[in-house]
């Protein structure tokens, strides 16, 4: 079904409160929800899953993380990258402020491809990001998404694919790599990781923006099964109503 | 043509001060006051006149299909300079026992919609079958605006019933309702899938915020008056009679508004910030100008059209009545003080320093709003900056030591607040599954505390500062934000509000929106005032009856000299000539 930008923003942040994100990560998953709908459309299946997993949890696990000499990393226990993604982003971004650069490893993580929406917005904080992901197929592959920062305005946003590598990180396929840093140099240390990858799809600034504009003015093609998986999700936070609370609290009894 | 200023009309002295800074947020941000404003030059629905009256909107029924009982379908079509729309109104009978105010009401007397572009047969139809579902309809992003409403069950048929009997209604019947209809939901931005506020973002003519959804009211305004006076003429050809000009200018449009509205205030806290902080750069902007002859002679008349408003305010809320005898008994002391000051011109601040002393936040406001009148050539051009862009993010490098200190610094109302006193916490706010209509809920009395919604930004400050407190003992020396954030993840929503609206000039409102004595209110009223709403009338403390458009210019009235001037219209004489 066609929905409206606000709808899926809103909806997200609503059903991830249902679905017992922390406070403030619905806000983020509504930020980012819109730009995988316009980097990838079918990315948007990953929210839904994401939901699911959140919801069928007691609540978010506590992360814990760990620096060994060329990276940081952080066990996110089993959760969904709908409820890590925004703490490993946020990690990630710290460390780059502080050293240039940075790499975090996220181990125990599902739903992957959602960290892509996470590079979008580290790419606002003028950071370029480098997703990494291994993914089985016969034989494994390696795919990786890279928000190229503009600086100012909208990332680019690249999309490459490769042999997954001998004696990877990440062949349980719960394993993601973040990386992030500043300026040409660090674009050019980012691209050492990319090489050897085939570039499966390229969606510069002015492409996304107006793809994004075009989502402000036509709405957005969302599958059924998630708009309906977001309402079920957000209609936890709504309180059955009385006939007290019909008349009382919203004010119908004289003051 | 549009009024020039007391400032326009006077020779510029050269300020021997500087400027008046704005009041603080301290001041400016309290509920109280918040509660206390009212309708201003900056207030959207004044925007939204002076643009269609600068711009010389046409305005043009295209369609008026309706019954002898005035049911059926209303076409308008507007063109701006920059784009053509269309407005359909699907007027319908209903019982009067389905007739309600409240949002989880599922029929209404009409149904209308702003949309985009021109309308041919079948998006008519498409049209007819969605709006007067209202929430249960879906829409496409060809529609900008969603909206229905009530009759006035005291106005209508008493004007339909004058009209048809060749007589004038009385005006002293419109000062006790001034509308025809009460719209009881106005959505945009997205709702039902209509489009984005961003489609509209960038436009002259209705890109200014809520300047649609105020326009779909103004022109339901429009087909108010038409339908009386078709009903009046299919029922007493012979006799009836147009609405005379005067009274057809002093009929506004009524909304009725609860707390849905209120939510809103909390979830938007840069854009309302923002709108304080030009309210109060205009205000300052006046109070830093000299107090002329000419300006206070322009005051006194004002102030004179104010009381006579004020008296004509008629509401249901003994409370709020008192209040509005207050502010006609202390405008009328203000009015005397002026009258009797001596020739020295002074600046504004001077005098209105007595208004802060003496006199109610409902008068204080009102002078302000007056004083606002005086200088257009200081007002008008901050209505350019009423929007912003809203998103925010949070900053995980700054050092988590910092982070207490803008607590600390920019939040020390909260921290301040007791809530170890049970009347703290007396209230949770949730939403009811019921329509998502937003409620109140005694804590320990009622069900859904654990479905609270997080509007307690006084206590989740308060708890992430202690929490923050207790990290900073045991951490490592500069521990950023985002590590804290590893161990305390529900502090993330609060942290990123602190670390963005600890960069505003005016900050949070600061109130304890959970405590017993707290009014819904004053966040209904602060919204409506930027509106332009009037004639407030409380129904109780969680929902309000205003007035919007009372005075306006009509449509027939665009390309004729325009004077910038019809706020707080006096009631038309009893006789008025057609």
């Amino acid at each position: 079904m066609r929905v409206s930008c606000n709808e899926l923003s809103t909806l997200c942040a609503r059903a991830a409160q249902g679905g017992g994100c922390a406070d403030g990560v619905g806000d983020e998953l509504a930020e980012i929800a819109t730009w995988l709908a316009c980097c990838d459309p079918a990315t948007l299946g990953a929210i839904h899953d994401g939901l699911v997993h959140a919801s069928s949890r007691a609540g978010p696990s506590p992360a814990t993380y760990d620096y060994d000499p060329d990276s940081t990393i952080l066990d996110a226990a089993g959760d969904s990258a709908l409820q890590c993604g925004s703490m490993a982003a946020d990690l990630l971004c710290s460390r780059a402020y502080r050293d240039g650069h940075a790499t975090l490893v996220v181990r125990r993580c599902h739903q992957r491809v959602l960290m892509v929406g996470h590079a979008m917005r580290i790419a606002a904080r003028g950071f370029h990001a480098l997703v990494d992901w291994r993914y089985d197929s016969a034989p494994p592959k390696q795919r990786q998404a890279l928000a190229v920062s503009s600086g100012h305005g909208v990332a680019e946003l690249w999309t490459a694919e490769g042999p997954a590598r001998e004696n990877p990180t990440g062949a349980d396929g719960l394993t993601v790599t973040l990386c992030a840093a500043r300026g040409e140099p660090g674009l050019a240390r980012i691209m050492d990781r990319w090489s050897g990858f085939s570039e499966t799809q390229t969606i510069d600034g002015p492409t996304l923006l107006a793809r994004r504009d075009e989502a402000w003015n036509i709405g957005i093609e969302l599958p059924d099964d998630l708009w309906r998986k977001m309402r079920e999700l957000s209609a936890a936070m709504l309180v059955e109503e009385s006939e007290e609370s019909r008349r009382r609290g919203a004010g119908e009894q004289a003051p | 043509m549009m009024a020039a200023g007391c400032g326009a009309r006077q020779p510029q002295r050269p300020s021997a001060r500087p400027a008046v800074a704005p009041r603080p947020a301290s001041v400016a941000m309290q509920l109280e006051r918040l509660g206390a404003l009212h309708a201003s030059r900056l207030s959207f629905a004044r925007s939204l006149i002076r643009r269609m009256m600068k711009d010389r909107w046409q305005i043009c029924c295209l369609r008026f299909d309706l019954d002898d009982h005035g049911y059926g379908t209303c076409v308008y079509r507007i063109r701006t300079p920059e784009s053509t729309y269309s407005f359909v109104v699907f007027s319908q009978y209903l019982e009067d026992e389905r007739r309600s105010d409240r949002v989880i009401a599922d029929a209404w007397d009409c149904a209308c919609a702003l949309v985009e572009g021109e309308l041919d047969d079948r998006r008519l139809h498409e049209l007819q079958a969605q709006v007067p579902r209202q929430e249960a309809g879906r829409f496409g992003p060809d529609v900008l605006v969603l909206s229905r409403a009530n009759r006035s069950m005291r106005n209508f048929q008493a004007v339909v019933d004058a009209l048809a009997e060749g007589r004038q209604p009385q005006p002293r019947q419109l000062t006790e309702v001034g509308y025809l209809y009460r719209t009881t939901a106005v959505y945009g931005n997205g709702k039902f899938g209509i489009a984005d506020y961003p489609k509209l973002r960038d436009r002259q003519d209705l890109g200014a915020p809520f300047a649609a959804q105020l326009f779909a009211v103004y022109l339901l305004r429009d087909f108010s008056i038409r339908q009386v006076e078709h009903i009046a003429r299919r029922r007493a050809h012979e006799t009836a009679v147009r609405l005379a000009c005067p009274l057809r200018r002093y009929l506004g449009i009524g909304n009725s508004t609860g707390l849905g509205m209120a939510p809103f205030l909390i979830t938007h806290p840069l854009l309302i910030a923002q709108w304080v902080l030009m309210r109060e750069t205009a205000i300052a902007r006046c109070l830093a100008q000299p107090a002329t002859a000419a300006c206070r002679q322009r005051l006194l008349e004002l102030i004179d059209r104010a009381i006579q408003h004020s008296r004509e305010t008629r509401v249901a809320d003994d409370a709020q009545g008192k209040r509005n005898r207050l502010l006609a008994a202390e405008l009328g002391a203000a009015r005397a003080w002026l009258a009797d000051a001596n020739g020295d011109a002074g600046h504004w601040q001077d005098r209105c320093r007595l208004a802060e002393q003496r006199w109610s936040l409902e008068t204080e406001e009102m002078l302000h709003t007056l004083i606002l009148e005086l200088y257009p050539e200081q007002v008008d051009e901050l209505e350019m900056f009423m929007g912003i862009a809203e998103g925010i993010d949070l900053v995980p490098h700054m050092e988590a030591a910092e982070l207490r200190r803008l607590i600390e610094s920019s939040y020390a109302w909260a921290l301040a607040i007791d809530f170890g006193r049970p009347q703290a916490e007396y209230f949770f706010w949730y939403k009811s599954a019921k329509k998502e209509e937003p409620r109140l809920g005694v804590r320990g009395e009622e069900t859904g505390a654990d479905r609270e919604l997080p509007l307690d930004i006084g206590r989740r400050v308060q708890h992430c500062h202690e929490t923050l407190v207790d990290f900073l003992t045991t951490c490592q020396d500069r521990a950023s934000v985002a590590e804290f954030l590893l161990l305390h993840p529900e502090q993330r929503g609060i942290v990123r509000r602190v670390q963005n609206m600890a960069g505003t000039v005016m900050g949070e409102i600061r109130a304890n929106l959970l405590h017993r004595d707290m009014l819904p209110m004053h966040l209904l009223r602060c919204k409506l005032s930027f509106f332009g709403a009037t004639k407030f009338d409380p129904r109780s403390s969680r929902w309000v009856r205003i007035t919007l458009f009372q005075g306006a210019p009509l449509v027939e009235d665009i390309d004729t000299p325009f004077a910038d001037d019809w706020a707080l219209p006096p009631a038309p004489d009893p006789q008025p000539s057609p």
